[in-house]
């Protein structure tokens, strides 16, 4: 096998695992910030307007709260500070989450390091290299994500605060590679540290809302990786104290994680279950018993996300939809569409855009485990028994559209809960129709990675969480650029109305689920007639 | 279709071919199996055996060619041949996060009957501790659990891509015992090997495959007595071990120190005579053993 460049073997492997996906993160969150800027400069020419949407976001908790701290919005640089960094670190700790955990425990759950382990070194010293590779890819994400924003913000942002921004950028992924690193060795399976990294974010992410929205306990964001990265401040007044923190709380969790790596056994995780497993057979009857089944796991941790998302949305809107009075606002924040109407709804409507997208990469997801199930040949043990493959789709994208269902509902109950906890209830019944009104988009998007499976099996995963990416940006961002309704529509996201700021439509609905339908079905049609294939 | 299949053959395929682009992965075969037969499928990795068999399970679309299980055909309509047959992959593929007895139960249910009382018997005799999830199982383990899924079915027909990879010798001869039984029973068993021991053990047909053709098909016995015979004769090292690669009929001369092995086909006397011309001490002639038949197959080219 090769190692390039003399590495050592796991130090390559972990490498070649992540770069490529270091690199796409990288130039994507680069893009963002120096499209954020040009937006900016493009919407609001005028120093009037631009002291309006300051005052008007400047002085609001709730969004100061889901974003960030707002710092001199009146300027280019402080409103991309603002937009860029509210967002972008979250996904950078999603990816490293991912990358971590599949490159220094997936790998080992598929049975692939046990060679490496047989080499030559220690197991400390083989989790340790494949840390070095992690880093190296860390470095692919900092060159990649430098080059992006000094090519796309030098104009607006100057040559110091491109890099400052890219530094801010890099401490979420960096640091959230060395909790993934710390979580694949207390975790049993790469599933369960998976699960741990992202309730390890879930409570980076609220210590940095309390740190932001409560008077008198700033220091909690000290307590936080994002709350760091809030304070770097990288265009508004740089400061590299927080900078030196993430430098050395990265290596040293790292370290810890090498260190545990020598207490625990290969394939095991040092939180293991004392009981033997339960056998839990009643759902193992057919091909869609055992989806429910496999979606069980990861399915309860995505629905708890989603659930606190929502009462965390229904919390803040009291106070964060003062902001949103401005119709003007609302659509510089990739929210048109909401209206004048201003108030809890209209803002409940816009935010809940965060659901779409996480309706969407469940979504996604769910067809790239279908595709997983058909490369590790486990759709040929199904397929051997009297299973057609038409059944085994049916079961899992129904499986998969009950999930999203369920996902939609508890967002909006959740935000329901959150509203009654925030002194502004709303009705109940308008919260779930808001929850449920994304549904038919994260639909599309299965019917899109079915109709891959069927066609182009390999790209199934690619494809469908790259769609949904695109999609995003697309919608966040291209309200900014007055780019045209034909280009616009190609994101699915845009054919989502903002309820509860407008009534659900139900023709939408009913169309797209068509679509989703034809998607789904042009994918079916494609799977019977082709070679099962196995990687 | 069910009234017609009784008296149909257990496996039938009429040029069966399989391209992958420009890459031929199985070319035109012919192949029949009998009800009843354990058939040994041999040939080296890479001959085309796994693509036969996931031609026969309906998962490849065949380029070219038909084929029959049991007299349903395989493409059109593998539900209602896969009722009637079970299947073990060389490569086992299981839910990692289902424990040992989930996955029979899981299999049982899908597959619609199974014999409990034997499954019960066959996780006794393959000494597997099911109540494990399948994560934690050894590779041998995972393969004891996917053959007590295909046997305790009872299928017509057992579709065996090397089983027995991962299994030490005492759980090989288990498995030997059950493919027997298996046999006694009526089931047809396809058990597909490049363990030459394995199937000189248990089948009576053979057939031999070779870069996606076949290249023999038989009895065991007939294809021993293919014409030749082994020949082995040592020599006392004072004189020469002779050169007998230009005498009629003798094939795949090897000298190994005092001793040459060599087959014959056709009549014996001329290396007989320069045998007893180079002064061999001793001269032993047997039957080809399957091994060496494989081996010759493999060696013309």
């Amino acid at each position: 096998m090769r190692t390039g460049r003399g590495l050592p073997e796991p130090a390559g492997v972990t490498r070649r695992r992540t770069t490529r996906g270091a690199l796409v993160l990288g130039l994507v969150s680069g893009a963002v910030v120096g499209l954020a800027a040009e937006g900016y400069v493009l919407a609001y020419p005028d120093p009037a307007d631009r002291t309006v949407v300051a005052a008007s976001i400047g002085g609001n908790p709730g969004l100061a709260a889901l974003f960030g701290t707002p710092r001199a919005l009146e300027t280019v640089a402080g409103f991309t500070e603002w937009r860029a960094l509210g967002v972008l670190p979250l996904v950078g700790a999603v990816w490293a989450l991912l990358a971590g955990t599949a490159a220094l425990r997936g790998e080992e759950d598929a049975g692939r390091w046990d060679v490496l382990l047989t080499g030559p070194r220690s197991r400390r010293a083989t989790t340790g290299w494949g840390l070095v590779g992690l880093g190296l890819s860390l470095l692919w994400l900092a060159a990649a994500t430098a080059v992006a924003t000094v090519a796309t913000g030098l104009r607006t942002l100057g040559l110091a605060g491109a890099l400052w921004t890219t530094a801010a950028l890099l401490v979420a992924p960096a640091v959230f590679v060395a909790v993934a690193a710390v979580c694949s060795q207390l975790g049993g399976t790469r599933g369960q540290a998976l699960r741990l990294g992202a309730a390890g974010l879930g409570a980076a992410y609220l210590l940095r809302v309390a740190g932001t929205a409560v008077d008198g306990l700033e220091w909690l964001g000290w307590l936080s990786p994002l709350g760091w990265v809030d304070r770097v401040a990288p265009l508004t007044g740089p400061d590299a104290l927080p900078l030196a923190v993430a430098a050395l709380a990265a290596p040293a969790l790292a370290g810890a994680a090498a260190l545990l790596t020598g207490w625990r056994d290969a394939g095991a995780g040092l939180i293991t279950a004392r009981r033997p497993p339960r056998s839990r057979p009643r759902l193992l009857v057919g091909p869609t018993g055992l989806s429910a089944r496999l979606a069980r796991g990861a399915g309860m941790g995505w629905l708890v996300g989603l659930a606190v998302l929502g009462v965390v949305l229904g919390l803040v809107a009291p106070t964060a939809s003062e902001a949103l009075a401005d119709s003007r606002l609302s659509t510089d924040l990739g929210l048109s569409g909401v209206g004048t109407g201003g108030g809890v709804p209209a803002f409940l409507g816009a935010v809940f855009l965060m659901v779409t997208l996480l309706l969407g990469l469940q979504a996604a997801g769910l067809a790239a485990a279908a595709r997983d199930e058909e490369a590790a040949g486990r759709l040929d043990t199904l397929l051997a028994l009297p299973v057609g493959r038409l059944r085994w789709l049916a079961g899992r994208v129904g499986i998969g559209a009950v999930l999203l269902l369920l996902g939609g509902g508890v967002a909006g109950a959740a935000a329901w809960l959150g509203t009654v906890l925030g002194d502004a209830e709303q009705p109940l019944g308008d919260l779930v129709a808001a929850g449920l009104t994304p549904v038919p988009a994260g639909l599309v998007v299965l019917g899109l990675g079915t109709l891959v499976l069927g066609v182009a099996p390999r790209s199934t995963s690619l494809v469908a969480y790259g769609y949904v990416a695109a999609a995003f940006l697309l919608e966040i961002l291209g309200g900014l650029f007055g780019l045209p309704a034909a280009v616009l529509g190609l994101s699915v996201f845009h054919h989502v109305p903002l309820v509860p700021a407008v009534d659900p439509e139900p023709a939408t609905a009913v169309a797209t689920v068509a679509v989703a339908a034809l998607l789904a079905g042009a994918g079916a049609l494609a799977l019977v007639r082709r070679d099962v294939s196995a990687d | 279709m069910r009234t017609s299949t009784a008296g149909a053959p257990a496996i039938r395929t009429e040029g069966l071919t399989k391209r992958y682009g420009p890459v031929v992965g199985l070319d035109a075969l012919d192949l029949q199996v009998q009800r009843g037969e354990v058939f040994g499928y041999l040939g080296p990795n890479g001959a085309g055996k796994t693509t036969t068999i996931r031609l026969l399970l309906g998962m490849l679309r065949p380029t070219a060619g038909r084929a029959e299980v049991l007299g349903i055909d395989a493409v059109a309509d593998p539900r209602h041949a896969h009722r009637r047959l079970a299947y073990v992959a060389g490569d086992v593929a299981l839910w990692p996060g289902l424990t040992g007895e989930e996955t029979l139960h899981l299999l049982g249910r899908m597959h619609g009957s199974f014999d409990r009382a034997y499954r019960d018997e066959l996780v006794q005799r393959f000494e597997l501790d099911p109540s494990r999830r399948v994560r934690a199982y050894s590779k041998g383990n995972r393969q004891k659990l996917a053959l007590i899924g295909a046997l305790m079915t009872r299928a017509d027909l057992l579709v065996l891509d090397e089983p027995t990879a991962g299994l030490d010798p005492l759980m090989e001869q288990v498995f030997r015992a059950c493919v027997r039984e298996a046999a006694e029973r009526g089931q047809t068993v396809f058990l597909s090997s490049h363990l030459l021991s394995e199937v000189e053990a248990l089948c009576a047909q053979v057939a031999i495959l070779r870069a996606g053709r076949l290249v023999a098909a038989g009895t065991l016995a007939d294809m021993r007595w293919d014409g030749t015979l082994a020949v082995e004769a040592s020599f006392d090292g004072e004189r020469a071990v002779p050169d007998v690669s230009a005498v009629p009929g003798v094939l795949y001369p090897v000298v190994d120190g005092t001793v040459l092995r060599c087959r014959v086909s056709g009549p014996v006397a001329p290396l007989l005579a320069a045998l007893a011309a180079a002064g061999a001490v001793r001269v032993v002639s047997r039957e080809p053993t399957l091994e060496e038949l494989f081996l010759a197959h493999y060696q013309q080219q």
